[in-house]
């Protein structure tokens, strides 16, 4: 069995704002439409800042320098390197964000030496001496959407199910 | 499974020779034999049930919607329950009551909670810029329900903790309702698991993250859940890459942790699927209906 932490939430992680480039993780192309085949505007190096436009299905509109493109979205990652945070002596696994938003360089990002947890209201302890809010938690409740009304709200775009299986292993030999 | 029951059977083992060895049961077994302390032992290795789950994720939930409210806004909360709704329909358990809000915090952060509630920050609503993201998002954290991962994480902790005073004063209905002080206890927040819920949000158990390998068997599912719902199955991926350009400096939510994989170790993972990724990268992004929602966010 496997051995894991308890905990619950979270997930998508954290953190706020200011918009960083994103940054290409391998030599790759800048192309003039969101095509294998479409013409080659710039050859981007591995590491080449790049900011988003838009996307399309696997690829995302950028503008590197002056020149605006499409790149394959999976090419690029975020550019941040968080300082690791030293553990506070309680020792929780809250104290640090080492390398929560890593990324290649390296080069620490001095903004975010002193980032730890200046949170407002979602703070741990925010969550730990908070008081249940029973009027909200009615409100989520009246909130809640049924199925045939999610059903309907699906066939407005039209959004159809699509049978997919799930992933394993892995798959790569697909195109890049 | 094994090692439940395992430890289980060893628990009462050892306890059974520890009276012996003290020469007649008398007392001590009067006094530690309870009835109340067996209950804690069969509730600690007793899998959780579908409505326990449920009713500690509501005791859970009021403690997070204690930190930080819903937005005020209907058309926005209704918008984000039928898009997670949508998505929920297509995992492996349909039938719980899922419910999705939207909480007035400015961090990036998203909650799942036991039993089938979803919280996202409406700093990280802000971010995306279309539905299939927004999708990709709530696709996440219902892999996380669907798999049961908090569930699994309750068990074991219990079963850790059992004989420890803190996790085991959070299976205590009695001492979690006392607890609630002057708020009053209405509807399934009464329940000895909602109790618990709110104990061990009170203890930071909650806080403590998932093994990294969750967080990735999450993410593959969540592309497969929001995939199957119809939508590109890139959202998810643009919102890690978002989460991946910002620095914590500001709003900053931060109940991350070291733990956690990064969101390029993330994308790293997702990019092994790269073939099937493609095959449903064309289906609808549905950014319009995202967009007119927004706009009426203030």
């Amino acid at each position: 069995m496997k051995l894991f932490l308890p905990l619950g939430l979270l997930l998508l992680c954290t953190i706020a704002t200011a918009q960083e480039p994103l940054l290409t993780n391998r030599a790759t192309e800048l192309r003039a439409a969101p095509e294998f085949d479409a013409k080659v505007l710039q050859a981007l190096p591995e590491k080449s800042p790049v900011q988003l436009i838009e996307r399309k299905g696997a690829w995302s509109q950028v503008k590197s320098g002056t020149v605006t493109g499409w790149v394959r979205m999976m090419h690029l990652r975020g550019g941040v390197v968080v300082e690791a945070q030293p553990q506070s002596a309680g020792g929780s696994a809250l104290s640090g964000f080492s390398r929560l938003l890593g990324g290649n360089r390296t080069q620490p990002d001095t903004r975010s030496r002193n980032a730890t947890l200046g949170v407002r209201g979602l703070s741990p302890e925010d969550l730990k001496t908070a008081s249940p809010n029973v009027q909200d938690l009615a409100k989520l409740a009246a909130m809640q959407a049924d199925k045939p009304s999610a059903e309907k709200f699906a066939k407005e775009v039209p959004l159809t199910k699509v049978d997919v299986a799930e992933l394993s292993g892995n798959d790569r030999g697909g195109r890049k | 499974m094994k090692i439940r029951t395992f430890v289980a059977v060893s628990l009462l083992a050892v306890t059974a020779p520890a009276f012996a060895q003290f020469g007649g049961l008398g007392d001590f077994v009067k006094k530690n034999l309870t009835a109340d302390n067996l209950k804690k032992v069969a509730d600690a290795v007793t899998p959780m049930s579908e409505s326990e789950e449920i009713d500690a994720g509501a005791g859970i939930s009021a403690m997070i919607l204690g930190a930080s409210p819903l937005v005020v806004n209907d058309e926005l909360q209704r918008y984000v329950n039928r898009v997670g709704r949508w998505v929920s329909l297509q995992s492996a358990r349909t039938d719980l009551p899922w419910e999705f809000g939207v909480i007035d915090s400015p961090s990036v952060n998203a909650f799942a909670v036991p039993g089938g509630k979803i919280f996202v920050t409406l700093g990280l609503v802000r971010k995306l810029k279309s539905e299939s993201e927004l999708a990709g998002v709530l696709a996440h954290e219902v892999a996380h329900v669907s798999l049961k991962h908090q569930v699994k994480a309750i068990e074991n902790a219990k079963l850790s903790a059992l004989g420890q005073s803190a996790v085991q004063a959070a299976a205590d209905a009695k001492l979690a309702q006392t607890n609630l002080g002057s708020t009053p206890i209405v509807g399934n927040l009464a329940s000895a698991a909602a109790g618990m819920g709110i104990e061990a949000m009170k203890n930071g158990l909650f806080l403590r993250p998932l093994d990294r390998s969750l967080e990735y068997d999450a993410d593959r599912l969540g592309v497969v859940l929001a995939a199957r719902a119809g939508y590109d199955s890139y959202g998810l991926i643009a919102a890690l890459q978002i989460l991946a350009t910002m620095t914590p400096d500001e709003a900053g939510g931060s109940i991350s942790m070291s733990t956690h994989p990064t969101p390029n170790d993330r994308l790293a993972e997702l990019e092994k699927f790269t073939a099937t990724l493609d095959k449903y990268a064309n289906q609808p992004q549905v950014g319009e209906r995202f967009t007119k929602v927004m706009a009426g966010v203030k």
